[in-house]
C-alpha cells in the first residue's frame, strides 16, 4: 500500500496516510508526499491509522520533515497510532515534537 | 388407454367396444352391472368408465361414487351413457361424481371426440401428479441439505459469548439462511474486532460466502493485524470465492482495549450512529468506500475512520435490511427515518436497544416481515473485558532461522518475508508489531552497518538524510559478498521472543555505541535512535562476536 496524501480545511492542512508499513522502504514516498506542499498549508497530520509497525528510520523520516520544512511556521500531528506502534513513539519521546492524538 | 364399458345389454356393449376399437382405443373390458363394474374397476385400473345409468340392481348413480372414491391418482373420466333425456336426470349425472354424459342414441363422433377431451385431461393430471411426485422428493432432499448446511454454519459461525457479551445485537434472517453476517473476535491487544456483514440478496447462496470470511476473520484477529490488512484478506476472499455478481457490503472495526476508540472501514453499508438527543451532537458517518469483493487489490482503499466514543455513548450499526423498510405506500425508513427513530428512543429512554430500535423500525413497516434480513448491532463504550483465547496461553514453542547472502539481501522485499516468518510464531500476537520493529531494527543495523558500512552520521541533516539512503541503495546493488543469519525463537509458555541476528561484517564497538545513542538523548537527531529504541522495547539486548552479533530478549506478555 503506497502513501496517500491528501489536503482538508481548505488546503490548510495536509493529511499524509504511510499505509501498512512504515520503514525505510518508504523514504523516497514520504518525502515526496510534503514534497511540494501548498502555500496555504499550516499543518501536517500523519495518519497511522492503517500501520502496524514502524522502525527507526521511521521515526528518523518523521524528524527529517520537520528539519525540512522548519523554514516554514508549522505544526504537526500523528494521529490514530495503535497501540503498539504508539508505544514506540512514546518511547522515543516523540510527544515533544509532534501533537500526538 | 383401458375403457371400462359398463351397461347390462349385451348389445349396447358390443357396440360401444367396437365402436372404441375402431377408433384406436383397443383395450376395453366389460362389466354387466354396477357390483362386476366396482370389482373390475379395483382389479383393471381403467383410464376411463362408460357408465349405464339405468341397471338392474346397483344403478349407474350408485356406482359412479363408489368408483370414484375407489379413484386413488390422477383424474378419472366418468361418462354417463343414458337414454334419459330430462334435465334432472342430466344434473345428477354430474352431483353423483361423473364428468360427461352421453345421451342414447350416441352420436359416434361427439362420443369419441369426449371421451379423447377426457383422456388428454387424464394425460395431463397424470403428468402433473408425476411432477407433483417429483417436487416433493426435491423438497424433501433440499431440506435435508438445508439441515445440514445449517448444522455446519451453526458450528462454523459461532462468537465466543464472553466477547459477544459487549455488544447488543438484533439479527432476523428473511430466510433459514442469513445473508447478513456478525463476527467479533478478540484482539490480542485486549481489545475487539468485529464484522457486519450483508451479502448481496439472502438465503443459501449468499450465506455460503459466510464461510470463508469467518474463518479468514477468525485468523487474522488471533493475529492481531490492522483494520486495514484484515480488508484486504476478506476483498481478496470475496474475490476470489464469490461470483461477480456477489459481494458483500461490511463494517469492519477494532475497540481498542478502553473501549472507546473505535477504528472503522465501512463499504456500502448505511451509516453508522453515535446517538444522541440533538441533532448537533448525533453523529453519522457514513461509507466511504465501495462493498468487499468488488474491486481489485490494488483498487482497494483501507483508509478508516476513528471514532472517538465518550462515556456510555454508543455506536449503532445496521444493515440495509432495516433502512429499507417500506411501508404500505412504499416509502422507505431511510437513513434519516432511523436517525430520527434514534432521536425518539433517545429522548424517551437515554440510550438505544436493539430490539426496540428494531420494533419501532418495524411500526413504520406496513408488511408484518422484512423483505430482506436485519441486523441491527449496538456497543456501548465500556472497558473490553475479554480472556486471551486458550491458542495463545499454550502456543507452540518454534525456532525459525533463515540465512540470507548477497542475493537475498538484494531481495526488495526481504525484509518483508523476514517479518512474516516472524509473524507466524505462536504465541507473540500481542507483541506482534513490537516484534517486527525489533526485527527491521536489527535487520537494517546488520544490513547498513555491518555490512554496507554506512555512516549513520551522514543523517544528521536533510540532505544527508536522503543521500544515507541513496547510497544504501548503491551498495546494495553492488553487494556481492555477506551474509545475514537470523533466529527467532518463540517460548510461549514462558512468554518470551529471543530473536538474534548475525551478519558477516566486522562488528563494531557496541559499548561506544550504545552511549553514542545516549548522548543524543535531545530527540531531535534524525539518526542514532536505532539502538536506544531496542534497549526501551527488549527486556535484554546483548552482543556476541565483537558486535557482529546482537541477541534481544522479549516479553511477549503485555
Amino acid at each position: 500500500m503506497e502513501i496517500t496524501s491528501s489536503y482538508q480545511n481548505q488546503g490548510k492542512v495536509l493529511v499524509v496516510d504511510v499505509g501498512t508499513k512504515f520503514d525505510f522502504s518508504k523514504v523516497e514516498d514520504f518525502r515526496n508526499a510534503y514534497g511540494e506542499l501548498g502555500a496555504d498549508v499550516s499543518h501536517i497530520t500523519v495518519d497511522l491509522s492503517r500501520t502496524e509497525y514502524m522502525d527507526s528510520s521511521a521515526l528518523g523520516m518523521l524528524l527529517n520533515m520537520q528539519k525540512t520544512l522548519a523554514e516554514r511556521e508549522l505544526t504537526y500531528s500523528i494521529e490514530n497510532a495503535r497501540p503498539q506502534v504508539a508505544k514506540i513513539l512514546k518511547i522515543s519521546r516523540f510527544d515533544k515534537k509532534f501533537d500526538i492524538k | 388407454m383401458k375403457i371400462l364399458i359398463v351397461d347390462d345389454e349385451a348389445i349396447n356393449r358390443t357396440l360401444l367396444t367396437n365402436m372404441l376399437y375402431n377408433a384406436g382405443y383397443k383395450e376395453c373390458i366389460e362389466a354387466v352391472d354396477g357390483v362386476e363394474a366396482i370389482k373390475k374397476f379395483t382389479h383393471e385400473k381403467p383410464d376411463l368408465v362408460l357408465l349405464d345409468v339405468v341397471m338392474p340392481g346397483l344403478s349407474g348413480f350408485d356406482v359412479a361414487p363408489k368408483i370414484r372414491k375407489l379413484a386413488k391418482g390422477p383424474y378419472l373420466p366418468i361418462l354417463f351413457i343414458t337414454a334419459l333425456e330430462d334435465k334432472e336426470s342430466l344434473v345428477r349425472c354430474l352431483e353423483v361424481g361423473g364428468n360427461d354424459f352421453a345421451t342414447k342414441p350416441f352420436d359416434r363422433h361427439i362420443l369419441i371426440a369426449k371421451i379423447r377431451a377426457h383422456l388428454k385431461i387424464r394425460a395431463l393430471s397424470e403428468h402433473i401428479e408425476q411432477q407433483n411426485k417429483a417436487l416433493r422428493l426435491f423438497n424433501q432432499r433440499v431440506a435435508r441439505e438445508h439441515a445440514i448446511v445449517e448444522h455446519i454454519f451453526s458450528h462454523a459461525i459461532v462468537n465466543r459469548p464472553e466477547v459477544m457479551a459487549h455488544f447488543d445485537c438484533f439479527l432476523k434472517p428473511a430466510e433459514t439462511f442469513n445473508g447478513d453476517l456478525f463476527l467479533c473476535e478478540s484482539s490480542p491487544s485486549g481489545g475487539i474486532y468485529f464484522v457486519v456483514g450483508d451479502f448481496t440478496g439472502h438465503g443459501l447462496a449468499s450465506a455460503i460466502g459466510a464461510l470463508p470470511v469467518t474463518r479468514a476473520f477468525q485468523e487474522l484477529s488471533q493475529q492481531g493485524v490492522s483494520i486495514s490488512e484484515i480488508i484486504s484478506e476478506l476483498n481478496r476472499i470475496l474475490i476470489k470465492f464469490l461470483p461477480s455478481d456477489m459481494f458483500m457490503a461490511a463494517v469492519v472495526g477494532e475497540i481498542n482495549a478502553g473501549g472507546n476508540r473505535i477504528n472503522l472501514w465501512q463499504g456500502g453499508m448505511p451509516a453508522v450512529i453515535v446517538p444522541a438527543k440533538t441533532d448537533l451532537a448525533l453523529r453519522c458517518i457514513p461509507s466511504r468506500h465501495m462493498a468487499l469483493g468488488i474491486l481489485d487489490e490494488h483498487e482497494l482503499n483501507t483508509d478508516c475512520d476513528t471514532i472517538q466514543l465518550g462515556c456510555n455513548e454508543q455506536l449503532v450499526i445496521c444493515s440495509d435490511g432495516l433502512i429499507e423498510s417500506t411501508t404500505q405506500e412504499g416509502e422507505m425508513l431511510l437513513e434519516e427515518g432511523l436517525v430520527r427513530i434514534v432521536k425518539e428512543q433517545m429522548q424517551t429512554h437515554g440510550k438505544i436497544e436493539s430490539n426496540s430500535l428494531f420494533l419501532k423500525a418495524k411500526e413504520h413497516c406496513a408488511a408484518s416481515s422484512f423483505h430482506d434480513d436485519v441486523t441491527l448491532v449496538v456497543f456501548t463504550s465500556q472497558p473490553i473485558k475479554t480472556p486471551v483465547s486458550p491458542k495463545m496461553d499454550f502456543g507452540l514453542p518454534s525456532v525459525h532461522e533463515v540465512a540470507l547472502d548477497a542475493q537475498h539481501l538484494k531481495q526488495p522485499d526481504i525484509l518483508q518475508r523476514v517479518l512474516q516468518l516472524a509473524g507466524q510464531c505462536e504465541g507473540i500476537q500481542a507483541v506482534r508489531s513490537i516484534i517486527y520493529t525489533v526485527l527491521s531494527e536489527l535487520f537494517n543495523n546488520a544490513l547498513e552497518h555491518g555490512i554496507l558500512k554506512l555512516d549513520s552520521k551522514l543523517k544528521a541533516d536533510s540532505t544527508g538524510f536522503h543521500q544515507y539512503y541513496e547510497n544504501r541503495e548503491a551498495s546494495l546493488k553492488a553487494l556481492s559478498h555477506g551474509r545475514i543469519n537470523i533466529r527467532i525463537e518463540s517460548l510461549p509458555l514462558k512468554g518470551k521472543v529471543l530473536i538474534a541476528v548475525e551478519d558477516s561484517g566486522e562488528g563494531f564497538e557496541w559499548n561506544k555505541a550504545s552511549t553514542v545513542g545516549r548522548r543524543h538523548s535531545v530527540h531531535d537527531e534524525s539518526f542514532g535512535r536505532g539502538l536506544p529504541l531496542l534497549h526501551a522495547l527488549c527486556e535484554r539486548v546483548w552482543f556476541e562476536n565483537g558486535g557482529s552479533k546482537v541477541i534481544c530478549l522479549l516479553d511477549t506478555k503485555i
